[in-house]
């Protein structure tokens, strides 16, 4: 009777799944409560439902606690956040530092994450750290460039964030690390500040280093001489329980967004008091192309599309030639070897992603994408040193073996280097194969050239498509090629005159 | 013994008989020039477990040793029988191949496995050096049973050439005949003295060491076969038709250069061929067999003067008037 109602719940749960699954629940997107946030947050919108997943934004939440708690809770699916917050005032990392960027960093910091379920993605582009303003005029008139400066100044009226004033970063450091010793201090909302600031009721006040107000106000940041500020890298956190296409939405944001063109955006905002313009303007004007040189994302896109082959085909490599040589034998393990390796290859290679994705430790990112590649390069590696191995003439085969070699030697010294052409032109299958099934991979967040084909395809762009499509197409031709020298330097000369 | 050559091939008999005997090498190397004057006696014993009584024992032929050094200085004489097959089945599935056959292989002496098509010739030669078990029965080399745990040890003390294509196309020659020598890491002055004595001995000229077995013509393939066979002077010789693929002059001047060969190595030798002049003109002994079963053995002339039956005859005549055409 247990039993029967274990698989009576164990079906209800199976109806239920999907079901859950496929009535979409809008991905949140949270913001802090100033401009750039509310900006970065309309962006990240705009690129989710753009990735094909329905979003909101849930505007102006508070502080970065409020937002933290709510993105552990559930509550929200991602925000925009910067490095330097996540580690001082989310992960309490230590005292302030300027670095916070290095790779080892980064890596420790998503670890840390990762145990609140929480994911971070690259960096958007720009540093958007703190820095204390002043009118340039009276900067000017008084002397005052660095932070330094201000020691001999200490009556001048400063206007402070509440979170700048609390902050393990803020204020207090600052003033410790400067000598700092102002008189008259005072908390206030940062939008305010700014009104002050300008009617001269403060002198100096925090901002942050791509606030529009800069620009248009005429004001000046102090050098920050002894560098104190970390960096405040901008970046989305999000649930790792996301829905794959709501990270695909944020990734594609990565690396777009350089000071100048968030310092634009945000002055956009400000003059139109209208987010959603800056958001659909980041979108209009042929989106990343500024932000970085085509030839610097080639760069990147191509490397990461090379780790993505490499990885995979030196798996496939390393695991197929000895499932090969076991598949060479005859008998029902090569049976076995090829029929699994084969039911493999006739997995649509996107109902592969998927599946590997729903496996519990792999997930979303590369790893997966690595091993989906390296299952489908294992076939052609296998096939082709089992057939290389069956091919070889029975008089040779058994001139080895009655020559008194172990079956060890047999192999290395005379089978392995008589299949070698077989073996060579099965791991060029794999290797052709696994570059044009690599673009898949940005699918699931892995990168590589797929990412701007996905892109271009989300957006109905095919400059961008062709950005990704043509090196990726020429990646495969020099595979191909390179393949041709391989072939000179591994398939030994006497087996090379028989084809002459 | 002034032809250079010879001297060469002498001293290399007595490293050969030192080794195998641990009789001195001077003593080794009167006994091999008593062997060479000798008459080659049939010292092969050969019949078959069957009711075929017919096939000729060679109990006579055994009086005739008596006349060999070994017996004379017994302390020296080589084992009496290099290789035996007892009672050995060999079935394909419901084809039998060979069927429960005794033959003992003498050593020091040529044999020649001769037959039509499926007889069983090379199947025997296939068993000895181990690329087929019996069905039943077993093959014994000196006094040790061939087995998955003894056959890489035994199977390096044969050396075994057969018909066409035993050499590994993407090594030279020279890696070819090396290959084992250098697996077993030899020295390199001994493989490079060998290898020298094996040329000289096969007649292959040393440039043609270093090209690929398709740069060679099939005399030169065979020739490369033998060497790499004989390096690691192994104990027993096993050919499978060697000649069989190659044309009839190089076929002709290669049936006299291995009959010198064979006398001046003086090893056991077993020969596969289905060429009767081949037969005669290199065995000390033949073994003529038909569908699985030996017919009859002795030397050429017992089975041309005593066929044991009308197919000895028949295959006999076959043959020669063929030559006579």
């Amino acid at each position: 009777m247990k039993a029967l109602f274990a698989i009576f719940t164990g079906f209800l749960l199976a109806l239920a799944a999907p079901a859950a699954a496929t009535a979409l629940q809008p991905a949140i997107v949270g913001s802090k409560k100033f401009t750039e946030s509310y900006v970065l947050a309309d962006i990240a919108q705009l690129a989710i439902e753009r990735a094909g997943y329905p979003a909101e934004h849930r505007q102006g939440m508070g502080g970065t606690i409020i937002l933290w708690e709510a993105l552990k809770e559930g509550a929200i699916t991602c925000y925009p956040e910067y490095t330097g917050t996540i580690r001082e005032v989310i992960l309490k990392n230590g005292g302030p530092t300027t670095d916070g960027t290095g790779a080892a960093e980064v890596d420790r910091m998503r670890q840390q994450l990762a145990r609140y379920g929480v994911g971070m993605t690259g960096r958007l582009g720009f540093n958007n750290t703190y820095a204390l303003v002043m009118r340039r005029e009276q900067a000017q008139r008084l002397g005052i460039h660095e932070i330094s400066d201000l020691n001999r100044y200490p009556q001048l009226p400063v206007g402070l964030s509440q979170e700048f004033l609390g902050r393990e970063d803020g204020w207090t450091p600052l003033c410790a690390r400067y000598g700092l010793h102002m008189r008259n201090v005072r908390g206030m909302d940062h939008t305010l500040a700014y009104e002050a600031l300008a009617k001269g009721e403060i002198d100096v006040m925090d901002a942050y280093s791509t606030d529009a107000r800069i620009a248009e106000e005429d004001l000046v940041a102090l050098r920050d001489n002894r560098t104190f500020f970390p960096q405040y890298q901008a970046v989305f956190l999000y649930r790792l329980d996301a829905d794959p296409r709501v990270l695909q939405g944020l990734r594609f944001l990565e690396g777009t967004l350089t000071e100048k063109r968030m310092i634009q955006l945000n002055a956009i905002a400000e003059r139109t008091s209208d987010y959603s313009k800056a958001a659909a303007s980041y979108f209009h004007e042929g989106v990343p192309s500024q932000a970085d040189s085509l030839a610097s994302k080639l760069a990147r896109w191509t490397a990461r599309h090379l780790v993505l082959v490499g990885l995979s085909l030196s798996g496939s490599i390393v695991l197929g030639i000895p499932l090969g040589i076991w598949a060479g034998r005859p008998g029902w393990v090569s049976e076995i070897i090829l029929g699994t390796t084969g039911v493999v290859q006739t997995i649509p290679s996107l109902a592969l992603l998927a599946l590997l994705v729903s496996i519990p430790f792999l997930g979303i990112g590369p790893q997966t994408a690595i091993i989906a590649l390296f299952l489908y390069g294992l076939l052609p590696i296998v096939r082709n040193t089992a057939s290389g191995l069956q091919d070889i003439p029975r008089p040779v085969r058994e001139s080895a073996e009655a020559l008194g070699l172990e079956p060890l030697a047999r192999l290395t010294k005379v089978f392995l280097p008589l299949a070698s052409r077989s073996i060579l032109s099965g791991i060029k299958t794999s290797a052709v194969i696994n570059v044009g099934t690599a673009t898949l991979a940005a699918l699931i967040g892995a990168g590589g050239l797929g990412e701007p084909i996905i892109s271009g395809l989300n957006l109905n762009d095919s400059t961008l498509i062709l950005e990704g499509a043509l090196p990726a197409a020429s990646l495969a031709l020099l595979v191909q090629a390179s393949f041709g020298f391989l072939d000179r330097l591994l398939i030994p000369k006497g087996l090379r005159l028989a084809s002459v | 013994m002034k032809n250079p050559a010879q001297v060469l091939l002498f001293r290399l008999l007595q490293r050969v008989g030192g080794k195998r005997r641990h009789g001195r090498p001077m003593k080794a190397a009167q006994q091999f020039r008593q062997r060479m004057v000798l008459p080659g006696g049939p010292l092969l014993a050969a019949h078959h477990a069957h009711s075929d009584s017919r096939a000729v024992p060679s109990g006579p032929s055994k009086v005739r040793n008596h006349a060999l050094p070994n017996d004379i200085q017994p302390s020296m004489s080589p084992k009496p029988s290099a290789i035996e097959l007892v009672g050995v089945t060999k079935c394909f599935g419901s084809l039998v191949a060979l069927e429960r056959t005794d033959l003992v292989f003498q050593a020091g002496k040529t044999t020649i496995l001769i037959g039509p098509s499926g007889c069983g010739k090379s199947t025997i030669l296939r068993l000895i050096v181990g690329l087929l078990q019996p069905t039943a029965g077993l093959v014994r080399f000196e006094d040790r049973v061939l087995s998955p745990e003894t056959i890489l040890s035994l199977r390096r003390r044969m050396g075994y050439v057969i018909q066409e294509g035993g050499l590994f196309p993407h090594l030279t020659a020279r890696q070819n005949i090396l290959l084992l020598a250098e697996h077993l890491r030899q020295s390199p002055e001994e493989m490079r003295a060998r290898l020298g004595e094996l040329c000289e001995l096969t007649r292959l000229t040393p440039a043609s060491l270093s090209r690929y077995p398709l740069e060679l013509s099939g005399g030169q393939r065979q020739r490369v076969c033998l060497i790499r066979a004989l390096m690691l002077r192994p104990d027993v010789l096993l050919l499978d038709e060697p000649l069989a693929a190659l044309d009839p002059m190089v076929r002709a001047n290669l049936q006299v250069e291995l009959k010198a060969i064979f006398q001046q190595i003086g090893q056991t030798v077993i020969f596969v061929t289905h060429d009767l002049a081949e037969a005669a003109w290199l065995g000390d002994q033949i073994v003529l067999l038909r569908q699985g079963r030996v017919v009859q053995s002795g030397t050429f002339a017992a089975l041309r003067e005593q066929p044991a039956s009308s197919f000895v005859s028949e295959f006999i005549n076959a043959q020669r008037k063929l030559a006579l055409v």
